[in-house]
């Protein structure tokens, strides 16, 4: 019988490797995919280079958060072949451990008063 | 200079600098990142000009320097003696991951003692959610039969589970015991492991 892994072993994760989840919690991308979005979605603020990114997916495969979802072509770049990623479930759950966390974070940080500064938003939160 | 001329001379110098990453981390990933790099020259390229792609080349190299010493740390570890999944007396056993297979890359000489060690390193594996497995007979000397009934019990359990084995690199020796002990009608066999994989992943 398939024994059941604990997602909590693998908190914390980096926010490197929780952009990426994030990005395939919304489905298959390849690198370059992964990439760009992770940017677009923190607004510039994380930039993956090649090296960060593949190091984070080899490590994501061997605990088995990530599979290779095939290769294929993608219609927006070029006509290259390009190797596809997606979340497996155990990802998945990590991903909501991980999502749970922060919030648990953040609403610890909201509950000091001292810690409430409307020009950063937090107080509004 | 023209800005293809600069795409391709950056090409050119970041897949010579990917050298600087462990053989095993570029065989499996320095296609994929010579990919991406090109496409974000391309990109860099077209919204910011040379002075994008020079943006792009200081990140990069900072990126390759701390990330090529880390995957270097990371193989020295994967190779060391404790890091070997299981040994035996007359041999070992060890696991890597290509995609989302188990790669078990047996040495020396499978006995009781080894088939054993193999069965229980699926039974680990399964336990984190890996099914699949193949297993490279490359540097393997000899399999006796208590050893052969053992890769059977290996095979029925990971089926049983859902999962899937294959052999590759069994050499004529091996393959001959394997037809003694009946293993060649109810296991997949292939020359190469690039084949095997290929094979399991259903392309």
């Amino acid at each position: 019988m398939k024994q059941k892994q604990d997602p909590h072993q693998q908190l914390p994760l980096t926010p490197a490797v929780f952009h990426i989840l994030l990005v395939l919690v919304d489905g298959e991308c390849h690198g370059y995919g992964v990439m760009q979005e992770v940017t677009a979605r923190s607004e510039g603020r994380v930039s993956l280079g090649p090296g960060t990114l593949y190091g984070a997916f080899k490590r994501l495969l061997a605990n088995g958060l990530i599979e290779e979802a095939g290769e294929r072509y993608d219609p927006k770049l070029s006509d290259e072949r390009r190797r596809y990623y997606r979340l497996t479930d155990f990802g998945l759950r990590v991903a909501q451990a991980e999502a749970q966390r922060l919030a648990q974070l953040v609403h610890l940080a909201q509950s000091k008063p001292g810690l409430l500064d409307p020009e950063l938003g937090l107080g509004g939160m | 200079m023209p800005s293809y001329l600069i795409l391709v001379a950056s090409d050119c110098i970041y897949r010579l600098l990917l050298r600087a990453y462990p053989a095993n981390f570029r065989r499996d990933y320095g296609r994929d990142m010579e990919q991406c790099f090109r496409d974000a020259c391309r990109d860099a390229c077209r919204r910011h000009g040379v002075l994008g792609v020079v943006g792009l080349w200081i990140s990069t190299l900072f990126d390759l320097a701390n990330t090529a010493v880390s995957e270097h740390i990371s193989e020295v570890t994967h190779m060391s003696p404790e890091n070997i999944v299981h040994q035996w007396s007359e041999g070992s056993v060890r696991e890597r991951l290509k995609g989302h297979i188990s790669i078990l890359e047996a040495d020396g000489y499978i006995n009781g003692h080894g088939g054993e060690a193999i069965l229980g390193v699926c039974e680990q594996l399964i336990k984190k959610e890996r099914q699949h497995f193949v297993l490279n007979m490359e540097k393997l000397r000899l399999v006796n039969s208590l050893g052969i009934s053992k890769l059977q019990e290996t095979l029925a359990m990971v089926r049983k589970l859902g999962g899937k084995v294959a052999f590759c690199g069994v050499s004529p020796t091996i393959t001959k015991t394997f037809g003694i002990m009946g293993l060649l009608d109810t296991a997949d066999i292939f020359d190469a492991e690039d084949q095997a994989v290929t094979s399991m992943e259903g392309k």
